[in-house]
C-alpha cells in the first residue's frame, strides 16, 4: 500500500465538531515494533493523525492493540522505527535526550492506569514533583500545588502518602500531578481501568472539567465506550492501525 | 528435585550474572585474604621447623647457653654424665653476606668429627668430598655453603666469600658445597658451615660454645639424665629438647600470627552482608515463582533447600577462585611477614610456601559456611512466607519496621555481652575473649543499623533536600523505605569501616606512644651498633674501639649497652645493659611510678633492677619484688626498683646497671650497642667522621644520629602494620561491592518509579543524582556509625586485645585527620560504587514502563 493512499483518520469530521483550532499534533506514516521474547510485534503500523489544540480525542481499542505504544511516542517516552510526530511544527522525534526531557516536563502530563505516584512522597510532594525538576521557585510551587490539589478536592489529604489513599483519590492526584507544569498535553492512559465504574467517572468528569479550565489537549486511550463518550472525537486502535467507529482499518482492506 | 533446582537456580543465576559475579569476588576476595594469611603463616612455621630440626638433626637433648653463651670447659663434663651416649659443641651464629645481595647467613660452627653422629651432610661432588672436608681441618678460612645459596650468589668451590658478622668483615674461601638437605636446610639454605674453631674466632666467641648437643644411650630416660645435667650446669645453662626451642620461637610470633589472622575473618564477616543482600533480593524477585511452587505442592523445606543450594553454587565457585587468589597473595604476605618476623622477632627466611590440606579445606569452608550462613536468613524467609502475602518488599519492609525493636534489643544485648567477655581474662596467653568481643561489637552494632540508620537519615534528611533539592529529598526517602535492604549494605560497610578506623586508631595511639617513649629514652646524640644487625644475633662491637670512645674531642659521656635474650622460667626475655650513671645525668627512663634519675640511682648504688610493664604483668612482679635470674654465678634474686614502659620487645625487658652485671657476669666485655652523648656545640657530623677514620678495615660499624634512629624505628613500625592496612583495603573493597550491588537491586526495584519520575519530566542527570546522592548518603551513614562502632573497637583493641596479647600500654589518641580522610575515602568510593547503578537507571526505557501498564 502507497503512503499517499492512506486516509488520516484526523481529516475527518468528527462527532462534535468544535470551533477551528490550529493543528497541535501531527503523526505521519508512524511505526514502532518491538521484541516479545523473539517474535517481533507490531504496535504502531505506518499510522497517520492529526489533532487540533485543545481538541479532545479517545482512542479506543482492545488490549494490546498498540493504544499504549502510541500515547508514548506522543509523548516522547519512546521512539517511533519510522515515521514523525510533530508538535506545535517540531518534530519531537529528532530531539536530543535533554529537549526530550524538557518536552516531557513542560509540555506533557501523563495519568496512567495504575496512578504511578511516587511511594516515598506524599500527595503535595507527587504533585509538586514536575515543578521541582524544573527547578521553579519554591513558593510558586507550593502556590500552584494548592491550588491544584484544591481544584481536585485533595487539599485536606495534602500530606498523606499514596498507601493512605484510595484508588480514586490517588487517580486525582496523578491528575493534578499531570496538570502542575501547564501541560499543553494531557495523555491519559487507561485512567479509569483500575477504578470501580462510579469512581471512573467521575475522575473522566474531573478530567473534561479541568480541560476546559485549563484549555489543554486530550488524548485519552481506554477500551471503554462510557469512558471515551465525552471525547470530541472518537478513534479505534486494531493492529497498530487507527480508523473511525464502525470503518474497518484501511490496511486490512 | 535435582531437575527442579537445575531449572530454577541455575537460570535465575545465568540471568543475573552481574549481581552473581559481584558475591562471588566477594566471597572470593573473603577467602583469599583467609587463605593467603594464613598460608603464608603457616609456610613461615613450617620454614621454623625445617630450621630447627635441620639444625638439632638427630639430638636427643640439647645444652643451651644464655645471650652470651657458656664456657667451653662445660663440654667434657656434659659427656661425663651418665646415659649421654655421644655429645657434640655448637656454634651458631647469624650474619650477613657482603656484596650486592646482603643476603642473610647462618654460620653453623660445628666439630666436625664428633658432629657425624648429629647431622648428615650431603657434599656435592662426591669426588671432592673427602678434601673438602679435610680442609676444613686445615684452613682457618675455610667455609661450606648450600648450594642453592652458592649458585644464587655466583660462587663456585675455591671463590672468595666475604661476610659480616657483627661488626667484623671476615673473608672465607668457599671448600665445599652441600646439597639441599640435613642442616643445608635451615634459612631455606641460606646456611654456612664452618669448623667450630673458626666459628669461635667468627663469631667473637673464643672459649664459648652456644650449644652441646646430646645422644642417650639406649635405655635412658631424658628426664633424669635432664635433672642430673641440671645440677651440674650454673643456673644460666639450660637443658631442653629440640621441640622446646621451636615451641618457643612460634611462641614468638603467635600474638602476631593471630592477630593477622583476625584481621584476614573481617573480609570474610563483611562478605556475610553481601550474600545475605544478594539473597533476600533473589528471593523477593522470586515471590511469586515461590508462591506458584507451593500451590503446585512443594514443600517449604524443598524451597529452602533450592535456596540455599543456589547460594552454595556461588560459595563453591567463590571458594575455588578464592583459595587460588589466596595462594596468590600468600606469596606476597609471606614476604612482609618474614621481613617483619626477622626484624621484630628472629631471623626467618622463606622462600617457599607450603600449601596445607587443612588451610585450603578450612578456605573451603568457610566460603561455604558464609555462602549458606549469608543465605539462610532470607532463604528461611522465602520459605515460611504465604503464598497470598504478594508484595514481597512491602511485606519485608513492614516486618522490619513492627520487629525494629526486637533487632535494636538483640543489638544491645550483643552489646553487652561483648562487655563481659572484654572483661574475661586471656585464655592459654592469646585474647580470645577480646577477638569475640570484637566480633560481638560489629554484630551488636550491625543489629542496631536499621534503626540508626532510620535516626540518622530522619536526621540528615532535611539538610540534604536543601543540598540537592528533589534529588536530594527523593534519595533521603529512598534510603529510609528501603531499610530492609540499604541497613544490610550500611552495615557491611560500616563493619568494614568500623575496623579500619578502629585499627588506625590503635596504631596511631601506639605510634604516638612509641614516639613519646623514643622522646625520652633516645636521648644520645651518637648511636654506635655493628653494621651486620641482625635479629637475635649476639655480635658485639669491638671492644677496643668502645673503650677508645670517651677519649674523642667532642664526646662527653658513654653509655655502654649489651642487649641479650634472657631465659625467665618459661618467658624470653631481654637483659639490657647499660652504664646507669649516664642514662641517670643525660637521659630518661619512663617508669610508671617514680623519678627517673632517684630509681635509676637506686638501681647502680643498691644493683637492683628494673622491669618493662610486659614483664612486670607476664610474671606479677610489682615495684619492691624480687627477680630471679639466672647467671653464671647460679640464679640471683635482685630487687625491682621500678617497673618502666617500654616498646621494643614483646618479651619484656630487665634494666640492669653494667657494673651490677659484671659481678655477675664476670667475663664478659660484649657491647652490643654504645649511646655517645656529645659536649655542648660538639658537631656529630664531625665526631662521627672521626669514628669512621679509626675504623680499620675488618670493622664494620653503624653509626646512626639520634634523627636517624628515630626514624629507623618508626620505619620498622610502620611495616609492621603495612599488611593490616592491607587486609583492611579487602574488607573495604568487599563492602564496596555490597553498595554496588545493593544500589542496582535498589535500582531494580525501583525501575518503574524511574520510568514515572522519567515521564513526568525528570531528565538523565537528576535521576543520576539521586542514585548518587543515596550512593553518597549510605557512606555518610556507613561513616558515621562505623566512626562510634570504631570508638569502642579502638578501646577494645587497645586496652584489652593489646594488653592481652603484647601487654603494652598505649596512650588513647583519636586523631580527627583520621575521621575526615576516612569519611573522604568512604564518600568517593560510595560515589564510584554509585556511578554503575546511576547509570543504569539514567538508562531505563520510559516507554517499557508505559508497556508494563
Amino acid at each position: 500500500m502507497s503512503r499517499s493512499s492512506k486516509k488520516d483518520p484526523g481529516d475527518e469530521p468528527s462527532n462534535q465538531p468544535r470551533t477551528l483550532a490550529p493543528i497541535m499534533i501531527v503523526l505521519e506514516d508512524l511505526t514502532k515494533t518491538y521484541l516479545l521474547g523473539e517474535q517481533r510485534i507490531l504496535a504502531v503500523n505506518n499510522l497517520r493523525l492529526t489533532v487540533r489544540s485543545g481538541e479532545f480525542v479517545a482512542i479506543m481499542g482492545k488490549s494490546g492493540c498498540g493504544k499504549t505504544t502510541l500515547l508514548s511516542l506522543i509523548g516522547g517516552l519512546d521512539r517511533p522505527d519510522s515515521g514523525r510526530v510533530l508538535v506545535n511544527g517540531q518534530d519531537i522525534t529528532r530531539l536530543g535526550d535533554a529537549e526530550i526531557t524538557r518536552y516531557r516536563r513542560d509540555q506533557v502530563g501523563i495519568v496512567f492506569q495504575f496512578f504511578n505516584l511516587i511511594p516515598i512522597l506524599t500527595v503535595s510532594e507527587n504533585v509538586a514533583l514536575p515543578c521541582l525538576l524544573q527547578a521553579q521557585l519554591e513558593q510558586e510551587v507550593w502556590r500552584r500545588v494548592e491550588h491544584l490539589l484544591t481544584e481536585v478536592g485533595l487539599w485536606n489529604r495534602r500530606n498523606h502518602y499514596p498507601h493512605e489513599i484510595s484508588g480514586g483519590e490517588m487517580q486525582r492526584v496523578a491528575i493534578a500531578r499531570a496538570l502542575a507544569n501547564r501541560p499543553r498535553l494531557i495523555l491519559a492512559d487507561e485512567p479509569t481501568g483500575n477504578l470501580d465504574s462510579r469512581t471512573g467517572r467521575e475522575i473522566l468528569h474531573l478530567l473534561g472539567e479541568l480541560r476546559e479550565r485549563h484549555q489543554t489537549t486530550v488524548i485519552l486511550a481506554t477500551h471503554s465506550l462510557e469512558a471515551a463518550s465525552g471525547a470530541d472525537r472518537r478513534l479505534i486502535m486494531r493492529d497498530g492501525s487507527l480508523s473511525l467507529p464502525g470503518e474497518v482499518p484501511e490496511r486490512t482492506v | 528435585m535435582t531437575r527442579l533446582w537445575l531449572w530454577f537456580c541455575l537460570r535465575h543465576l545465568r540471568d543475573s550474572k552481574g549481581r552473581g559475579l559481584l558475591c562471588l569476588l566477594g566471597v572470593a576476595l573473603g577467602v583469599a585474604v583467609f587463605v593467603g594469611i594464613k598460608t603464608a603463616a603457616s609456610s613461615a612455621t613450617a620454614s621454623f621447623q625445617d630450621t630447627v630440626t635441620a639444625l638439632a638433626g638427630t639430638a636427643d637433648l640439647q645444652v643451651v647457653g644464655q645471650g652470651t653463651g657458656f664456657p667451653e670447659e662445660l663440654f667434657p663434663a656434659v659427656t661425663g654424665v651418665r646415659g649421654v651416649r655421644a655429645a657434640t659443641p655448637v656454634i651458631e651464629g647469624n650474619a650477613l653476606a657482603a656484596g650486592a645481595t646482603k643476603e642473610p647467613l647462618l654460620l653453623l660452627g660445628v666439630d666436625v668429627f664428633s658432629d657425624r653422629e648429629f647431622r648428615r651432610y650431603q657434599f656435592i661432588q662426591s669426588a671432592q668430598s673427602t678434601t673438602a672436608v679435610l680442609s676444613f681441618l686445615t684452613e682457618p678460612d675455610a667455609i661450606a655453603l648450600s648450594d642453592i645459596f652458592a649458585r644464587r650468589n655466583g660462587l663456585e668451590i675455591g671463590d672468595q666469600l666475604e661476610i659480616v658478622s657483627g661488626s667484623r668483615r671476615l673473608a672465607f674461601t668457599v671448600r665445599a658445597l652441600l646439597e639441599f638437605t640435613g642442616p643445608a636446610r635451615a634459612l631455606e639454605g641460606n646456611m654456612a658451615l664452618v669448623d667450630i674453631a673458626t666459628a669461635q674466632e667468627a663469631l667473637n666467641r673464643l672459649g664459648k660454645l652456644d650449644r652441646i648437643d646430646l645422644l642417650l644411650e639406649d635405655g635412658a630416660a631424658p628426664d633424669s639424665v635432664r635433672r642430673e645435667l641440671a645440677g651440674m650446669l650454673p643456673a644460666d645453662v639450660q637443658v631442653e629438647t629440640p621441640g622446646t626451642r621451636l615451641g618457643r620461637m612460634q611462641e614468638m610470633v603467635r600474638a602476631y600470627r593471630l592477630n593477622l589472622l583476625a584481621l584476614s575473618l573481617i573480609s570474610l564477616f563483611v562478605g556475610l552482608f553481601l550474600i545475605y543482600n544478594a539473597s533476600a533480593f533473589s528471593a523477593g524477585k522470586r515471590r511469586y515463582e515461590i508462591a506458584m511452587l507451593r500451590a503446585l505442592g512443594i514443600h517449604r523445606w524443598q524451597v529452602l533447600a533450592m535456596f540455599l543450594l543456589e547460594a552454595l553454587v556461588v560459595g563453591v565457585a567463590g571458594g575455588i577462585l578464592g583459595i587460588g587468589l589466596g595462594l596468590i597473595l600468600a606469596k606476597t604476605a609471606l614476604k612482609v611477614m618474614a621481613q617483619t618476623i626477622s626484624e621484630l622477632y628472629l631471623l626467618t627466611r622463606v622462600e617457599h610456601l607450603i600449601l596445607s590440606p587443612v588451610v585450603i579445606l578450612l578456605g573451603a569452608g568457610a566460603a561455604l559456611g558464609v555462602a549458606v550462613l549469608g543465605a539462610l536468613f532470607p532463604s528461611l524467609e522465602a520459605s515460611r512466607t504465604l503464598p497470598r502475602e504478594a508484595l514481597y518488599r512491602g511485606t519485608l519492609e513492614r516486618r522490619l519496621r513492627v520487629s525494629l525493636g526486637r533487632i535494636s534489643l538483640v543489638g544491645l544485648i550483643l552489646l553487652g555481652v561483648a562487655y563481659l567477655c572484654s572483661l574475661q581474662p586471656p585464655v592459654g596467653d592469646m585474647p580470645l575473649c577480646g577477638f569475640a568481643a570484637a566480633f560481638l561489637i560489629l554484630a551488636g552494632a550491625s543489629f542496631l543499623t536499621p534503626a540508626a540508620v532510620l535516626f540518622t537519615n530522619r536526621a540528615l534528611g532535611p539538610p540534604v533536600a536543601g543540598l540537592f533539592g528533589i534529588a536530594g529529598k527523593m534519595a533521603s526517602r529512598y534510603l529510609g523505605r528501603s531499610l530492609s535492604r540499604s541497613a544490610v549494605a550500611i552495615a557491611s560497610l560500616m563493619s568494614a569501616l568500623a575496623m579500619l578506623m578502629s585499627v588506625s586508631i590503635m596504631i596511631l595511639s601506639f605510634r604516638q606512644t612509641v614516639v613519646a617513649w623514643m622522646d625520652q629514652i633516645i636521648a644520645a646524640d651518637l648511636y654506635l651498633s655493628p653494621a651486620a644487625r641482625l635479629t637475635g644475633q649476639r655480635g658485639g662491637l669491638p671492644p677496643e674501639l668502645v673503650e677508645a670512645l670517651p677519649g674523642l674531642p667532642g664526646v662527653a659521656a658513654m653509655d655502654r649497652i649489651l642487649e641479650t635474650r634472657i631465659q625467665i622460667d618459661s618467658t624470653l626475655a631481654l637483659l639490657d645493659v647499660s652504664d646507669l650513671e649516664v642514662r641517670e645525668r643525660l637521659s630518661r627512663i619512663m617508669y610508671r611510678d617514680g623519678s627517673s634519675s632517684e630509681l635509676l640511682r637506686r638501681s647502680r648504688e643498691l644493683g637492683q633492677v628494673s622491669v618493662s610493664e610486659v614483664l612486670a604483668n607476664r610474671l606479677g612482679l610489682r615495684e619492691g619484688d624480687y627477680l630471679e635470674l639466672p647467671t653464671p654465678c647460679g640464679r640471683i634474686r635482685f630487687p625491682i626498683a621500678g617497673v618502666f614502659y617500654d616498646y621494643r620487645t614483646e618479651g619484656g625487658m630487665v634494666l640492669m646497671d653494667r657494673g651490677t652485671f659484671q659481678r655477675f657476669w664476670p667475663d664478659d666485655r660484649l657491647y652490643t650497642s654504645v649511646g655517645l652523648y656529645l659536649q655542648p656545640g660538639a658537631d656529630a657530623e664531625q665526631v662521627r667522621s672521626l669514628i669512621r677514620s679509626r675504623l680499620t678495615a675488618s670493622q664494620a660499624v653503624f653509626i646512626t644520629s639520634n634523627r636517624e634512629l628515630r626514624q629507623e624505628i618508626l620505619r620498622i613500625f610502620d611495616q609492621t602494620f603495612a599488611i593490616t592496612y592491607a587486609l583492611q583495603a579487602v574488607a573495604i573493597l568487599v563492602a564496596i561491592f555490597g553498595i554496588v550491588n545493593t544500589l542496582v537491586l535498589l535500582v531494580m526495584e525501583r525501575e518503574r518509579d524511574i520510568g514515572v519520575l522519567k515521564a513526568v519530566g525528570a531528565s538523565n542527570g537528576q535521576i543520576q543524582k539521586m542514585t548518587l546522592v543515596e550512593a553518597g548518603l549510605m557512606g555518610l551513614v556507613s561513616f558515621l556509625l562505623g566512626a562510634v562502632t570504631a570508638l569502642l573497637l579502638s578501646l577494645l583493641l587497645i586496652f584489652v586485645i593489646n594488653r592481652q596479647s603484647f601487654g603494652w600500654t598505649i596512650q588513647v589518641v583519636i586523631p580527627p585527620a583520621l575521621f575526615v580522610k576516612t569519611l573522604l575515602l568512604v564518600l568517593a568510593c560510595a560515589l564510584l560504587a554509585g556511578i554503575i547503578p546511576a547509570r543504569a537507571a539514567a538508562r531505563k526505557n520510559v516507554g517499557e514502563v508505559m508497556r508494563l501498564e
